[in-house]
């Protein structure tokens, strides 16, 4: 892998990471706002 | 409730801006900035990397803080906020680490070297994960508060005795980089990418807390509602 | 002066119970002999490589092995000093004395200082002459270094084995949390052993010595001063 190669997997990576985490917890609100109480998780 | 709404409201706008920063950010980092006459293309990693750990120091020191303030006021909310700071700060320490082996590879030949900086993340990144798991361990919201907030606060404590150690035991170390002794070109991009990542963190805590209140709520809701049954 | 007496009252019980069953003791001295051997075993002692002084590969990097068994051995023994508690609810008898329950945490860190450093009295000459260490002109540093290394690891591990005390998967949890905390004691403690066993040539030895005091100095105070925390309820 080259320099730039290097570049554009950390970049990929960190975004990749970023928007991975920002989708699940968008969807893990969803979640819990959608079904509150009536539905124990734990 | 009025003020956790009101966090919200930020918590959007932070969101926004962040967009906005991360865009601009983006443009200045990899077409505006030329490369570095040392490092050349690499020096773009450190647009993203630094801003990493800029992002990771905030959020593991309000999970601190938080902490701290729940052991003192036992109050739910404070445990919401130490439970995000620890989740994102976990986040933007995987990718501060990612980024950090990639500028490693091609910089000192390997993918880990065993730094001050670099070694003190890792354990920082295996203290806050346990701190992760271990709440998941644990059913009783209060125990569990009680207990994830003492064990972040020791945890937190640990890390500059940490970073003291290995840069003792590695004596061989890197001088930091500073921004001030770049160009105004490179400077503007890690500015503007330091702010970004600042901001989407302050996003991301924003929704983390609306969730854990959430879950909490309900899982108080569900502890009454079996108490009334049984 | 009281809180002094409730300290050792905690501590007394503790030793107490030891010495009447000695369950515990005979286990981890056990297993602490059995963590040398296989590590005798994994690396070999036949490997052709020798440090500068002419020792052979073993009594080279025994500083590390040695730490390792005793951070291994010991989290098992810390995980027992409150599984012991739990038993009967003695716990909840404890929590219903008069006075400052930090005195029950600073008995319980010395009562585990005590069982740790008499499994070293046991580990390290064996160590010792299984890895053919010279070790024993050096015992008084030595002494020293496992004191102030055992107390730290006693002060956070006496902390975290309460905390995890009645969890789901607490075997996991206790190594899993404690060891991050433990690295600048791992660290120092063996760094400190290697100037002491192969000459301090550098210097350097202070320097380990001095981390080693203020962790315990920052780790000590924490602990017991946080403890009133962790067995409220």
């Amino acid at each position: 892998m080259d320099n730039v190669g290097f570049v554009t997997a950390s970049y990929i990576a960190t975004f990749v990471v970023l928007a991975g985490y920002t989708w699940s917890l968008w969807r893990r609100l969803r979640h819990a706002r959608r079904n509150p109480p009536a539905d124990p998780k734990r | 409730m009025a003020q956790s709404q009101r966090v919200q409201v930020l918590g959007t706008a932070a969101g926004a801006l962040a967009v906005v920063a991360l865009g601009a950010g983006l443009y200045l980092g990899l077409v505006v900035a030329p490369p570095d006459f040392q490092m050349g293309e690499l020096q773009r990693i450190m647009y993203v990397h630094f801003p990493s750990w800029i992002a990771v120091a905030l959020t593991y020191f309000a999970a601190f803080v938080a902490s701290i303030l729940y052991l003192v006021k036992r109050q739910d909310r404070f445990d919401y906020w130490a439970q995000a700071g620890a989740e994102i700060g976990v986040v933007f320490n995987i990718t501060g680490l990612i980024t950090g082996s990639l500028w490693g590879r091609p910089t000192w030949g390997v993918y880990w070297t065993w730094d001050p900086r670099l070694t003190t993340t890792a354990i920082m990144l295996v203290t806050f994960a346990g701190y992760l798991v271990l709440r998941g361990f644990m059913e009783d919201p209060d125990t569990r508060a009680r207990v994830a907030a003492l064990v972040a606060t020791i945890g937190f404590l640990n890390v500059p005795i940490v970073y003291f150690s290995v840069k003792w035991w590695r004596t061989l170390h890197q001088p930091q980089s500073s921004p001030s002794t770049v160009d105004s070109d490179m400077v503007r991009p890690l500015r503007i990418m330091m702010v970004a990542f600042v901001l989407l963190a302050t996003y991301l805590m924003t929704r983390r807390v609306a969730l854990a209140e959430a879950e909490g709520t309900a899982e108080r809701e569900a502890l009454q509602m079996g108490a009334a049954n049984g | 002066m009281t809180e002094w007496r409730r300290v050792w009252a905690i501590v007394w019980k503790d030793t107490l119970t030891e010495r009447r069953t000695k369950a515990a003791f005979n286990a981890m001295a056990f297993f602490a002999g059995l963590v040398l051997l296989i590590f005798a075993f994994a690396i070999g002692p036949d490997i052709p490589v020798t440090g500068p002084a002419g020792q052979g590969l073993m009594a080279y990097i025994s500083p590390g092995l040695l730490w390792i068994a005793i951070l291994l051995t010991g989290v098992l023994a810390l995980g027992r000093s409150f599984q012991m508690e739990l038993e009967n609810g003695a716990l909840e008898g404890l929590r219903l004395y008069p006075g400052d329950r930090r005195a029950i945490g600073a008995g319980k860190i010395i009562a585990n200082l005590i069982f740790l450093a008499a499994m070293e009295v046991l580990v390290v000459p064996i160590g010792g002459v299984l890895y053919s260490i010279d070790l024993w002109s050096k015992l008084p540093q030595l002494g020293g270094v496992l004191f102030l290394a055992t107390l730290g690891f006693a002060a956070v591990g006496t902390f975290y084995a309460a905390l995890t005390a009645n969890m789901r998967a607490r075997e996991v949890m206790l190594p899993l949390l404690l060891f991050p905390v433990m690295v600048p004691v791992v660290l120092a403690a063996v760094k400190a052993t290697f100037l002491i066993l192969n000459g301090d040539l550098m210097g350097e030895l202070s320097t380990w010595i001095r981390l080693l005091v203020v962790f315990d100095v920052v780790f000590v105070t924490v602990c017991t001063l946080a403890f009133g925390f962790v067995i409220e309820e």
